[in-house]
């Protein structure tokens, strides 16, 4: 078995590599998820590979990075020493060697084996989509979802030509100019309460929102926004909310990449 | 209590006054006892019986990133090893200054410096307390929700160094969560400046100096995460038959994905304390009552000392306590999301078994979760001392490691713990031990006894040794079996930032010189 559960701590441990679809299969059967999709757009892509290139989650505004998800690992160095991390929530023993790993781009080593956190299937998803002709509005509604902890798993904005194009594909009227997309997920109470409370962000009294209900509509937003080129725009423009800072000081980290890559030569 | 003098240059001495003037350090006796700990308990007992172990040689307060550049290469010229100093709240051990040297005090450079509240970030020197921060925050509508029990005494960059946690951390999550980026100034002197890269490639250099105990740098600047204030709060206090049922709770709450402010569950004798503990009268005593308390305290002191001999005794009457087993939620947020997660919450704890107690248990923690510290120095007097282990595992491993370093502790001191931070993978379980005081040789060697039991049972289970204190020099002799080959790993570290060896040297692992 490529995998181990352990349903009591929400933990699955992956002895070998594999493609991240087939482990997503191996949860769901358990009624479990990874919440973990590379948004890279790649058909067939390893788990380890990821961890190594510590490859963005699409689902992060829900989930996490692959940091957040790793709760141990282990991996083979230059030297053939085996590296193994406890399996651990959180610690205060140094730097965290998992997360100097995850991301290191076999400098460090190859991956041996990885302990990732799971979790259950949510009850409920809800797309919500709200509209306005001003940015600014939804920038703050943006803010606020944040802010208050309602963590969707995807959530995209888009302007004027996106906006009519979403419009057109729903089969609805042009609303407005501007539009915010959040796919929400979890408890099934929660998740409408977390529809009213974004919806209730928006002042005016013609609320311009919409809540897609049937198939069709739901399979549209899928496929044309829960992807990965969705997700970059949004990680680019809003870097604070989404864990990446496209401005990295490369030097710094450039330094100690070099001086691994040295020592194993 | 006498100190050895300070190992020291005059060339060393001149260059240091050139950087920081002469205001800006000390190498006077007094300021050198009261940094020749931090607020490690051993190091308590030691300066009770008049030992004073480790005094620095000087100490320097800059007021400026180039200030804290010129004192770390003016130690590498001088071969003065470093020790980077908050407000001295560790209690690991971690400011003691084995091999002498400078400490670096970082007090002065304590500027909020900039409050983004478009992108809910806060950018401050490292120097700033924790309080401070706070108050500064929250006369604005924001909070950091970071509420360590050292917040009044506690500084950034210590929180950054250690891995901090507060007691609100099931929502806030711990320091290394918070933090976006540092600035720091390395063993080289050099300045580096980190990003956040959670969710993208590329080393993260966050995570590889937070915790790294100033055995790598010292920090400078951070910006942290933030929050706008919480709309509404609910308070609730259950009780539960036993421990394995409480556990159980937490684990169903913290895995239906909700994060929750604050989740305290308390073992019998933690609880049987908290439960006893009323609110104290307003009265001035009388006559008699302040004729009488010297003596009563006398005797209760003695009756402390005798009891504490026998702590396998107490150990079984600890099996015994029937207070049942006390959890104490704070939720807090939107008000709609905030009344969902109770009703939630409420369930599970009906589900199995709970008595609700409703809102006074947790408003009660509330009003006194600063105080439960300041009790350390009155057992003192009473002839006992104290101290806390903070260790952290999965969920299936929980209840063996809360057993098995009870066991393993309870054959020489007094043992309790709680539960103050939960995941929906695990928990940390927060011990604390009380032994008799005698003298301070067999003190010193019952205190290294109950850690060694405590430490060798954790890894036993395959516990972390460490959530949230972090290792200093207290816990520096596990770390080779908690890290196995990564040790090397932090050799490299060293290497890297640290290459002369002289920051903050005898801590998080021990050199092999």
């Amino acid at each position: 078995m490529k995998f181990q559960i352990n349903k009591t701590s929400q933990l699955v441990t992956i002895k070998e590599d594999m493609v991240i679809q087939q482990l997503e299969e191996g949860l769901s059967a358990e009624g479990l998820t990874l919440g973990y999709y590379p948004a890279i757009s790649q058909n067939k892509i390893f788990l380890f590979e990821c961890l190594l290139r510590r490859v963005p989650n699409l689902f992060f505004t829900k989930y996490g990075g692959l940091p957040d998800l790793c709760a141990g690992i282990s991996w083979t160095g230059h030297h053939s020493a085996k590296v193994q991390t406890k399996i651990y929530p959180r610690a205060a023993t140094g730097p965290d060697l998992r997360r100097m790993f995850i991301g290191s781009e076999g400098v460090l080593g190859q991956v041996h084996d990885v302990t990732m956190r799971v979790f259950v299937k949510p009850e409920k998803t809800q797309w919500c989509i709200l509209f306005s002709d001003k940015q600014t509005t939804l920038d703050e509604i943006l803010s606020k979802m944040f802010s208050v902890m309602i963590q969707p798993l995807f959530v995209v904005m888009g302007d004027k030509d996106e906006a009519f194009k979403l419009c057109d594909g729903l089969k609805i009227k042009r609303l407005a100019s501007q539009f915010m997309a959040v796919k929400l997920a979890g408890l099934s109470t929660m998740v409408s309460l977390e529809k009213a409370v974004l919806y209730d962000s928006l002042t005016r009294e013609d609320k311009l929102v919409f809540t897609p209900g049937e198939v069709r509509e739901k399979q549209w937003l899928d496929s044309h926004l829960l992807t990965p080129s969705c997700y970059s725009k949004m990680s680019k423009k809003y870097a604070h909310f989404f864990g990446t800072d496209t401005s990295q000081n490369k030097s710094s980290s450039q330094q100690i990449k070099k001086y691994f890559e040295e020592i194993t030569c | 209590m006498k100190l050895r003098p300070p190992h020291i240059k005059k060339a060393f001495l001149d260059q240091l006054e050139s950087i920081v003037g002469a205001a800006g350090y000390s190498t006077k006796s007094v300021d050198r006892l009261s940094y020749a700990r931090d607020s490690n308990f051993k190091a308590a007992i030691q300066h009770l019986y008049g030992k004073v172990e480790f005094p620095p040689d000087a100490i320097a307060w800059p007021e400026n990133v180039e200030q804290v550049q010129k004192l770390v290469k003016a130690c590498i010229k001088h071969k003065v090893p470093v020790v980077p100093f908050g407000a001295g709240s560790g209690v690991c051990g971690g400011v003691l200054a084995v091999e002498g040297g400078l400490v670096i005090d970082m007090k002065k450079m304590y500027r909020l410096l900039h409050l983004d509240t478009k992108k809910l970030t806060v950018t401050v020197e490292a120097g700033i307390m924790g309080m401070h921060l706070e108050n500064q925050l929250q006369r604005k509508g924001y909070t950091l929700g970071h509420f360590p029990s050292s917040i009044i005494c506690a500084s950034m960059g210590g929180y950054l160094a250690a891995r901090s946690a507060g007691q609100n951390s099931s929502r806030y999550g711990k320091i290394e969560d918070m933090v976006q980026s540092v600035e720091v100034v390395t063993g080289t002197g050099d300045l580096v400046q980190t990003k956040l890269v959670n969710n993208s490639p590329g080393i993260d250099l966050n995570q590889i100096f937070v915790g790294s105990e100033g055995t790598l740098c010292i920090f400078t600047k951070a910006c942290l995460r933030v929050y706008p204030l919480p709309e509404k709060q609910i308070f609730q206090g259950y009780r539960f038959a036993n421990m394995t049922t409480a556990m159980e709770a937490i684990r169903r709450m913290m895995q239906t994905g909700l994060k929750p402010s604050v989740v305290r569950l308390y073992d019998e004798f933690d609880t049987l304390l908290f439960l006893s503990h009323g609110e104290k009268s307003k009265k001035e005593p009388g006559f008699i009552k302040q004729f009488l308390e010297p003596v009563t305290d006398m005797a209760h002191s003695a009756a402390i000392r005798s009891i504490l001999r026998w702590p396998k005794f107490l150990s079984v009457a600890n099996d015994m306590i029937p207070s049942g087993c006390l959890l104490i939620l704070i939720h807090e947020g939107q008000p709609l999301l905030v009344k969902e997660e109770h009703r939630i919450f409420k369930q599970i704890a009906i589900d199995l078994g709970a008595e609700d107690l409703a809102e006074a248990p947790a408003r009660r923690w509330l009003k006194h979760r600063y105080s439960v510290s300041y009790k350390a120095s009155p057992l003192f007097s009473q002839g006992a001392f104290t101290d806390t282990i903070e260790v952290a595992t999965t969920w299936d491993r929980l209840e063996k490691l809360y057993n098995t370093m009870r066991k393993a502790m309870a054959k020489k001191a007094l043992v309790m713990a709680h539960i103050s931070h939960s995941y929906t993978e695990g928990a940390s379980i927060y011990f604390t031990f009380v032994a008799p005081l005698k003298g301070l040789k067999q003190s010193e060697k019952l205190y290294d006894t109950i850690w060694d039991k405590a430490m060798e049972a954790c890894l036993k289970v395959g516990g972390i040794i460490s959530h949230h204190h972090g290792i200093g020099r207290l816990k520096a002799k596990y770390m080779l079996e908690e890290w196995g080959e990564g040790a090397q790993l932090f050799r490299h570290l060293k290497k890297i930032y640290d290459p002369h060896g002289m920051m903050n040297p005898g801590k998080l692992l021990l050199s092999e010189k």
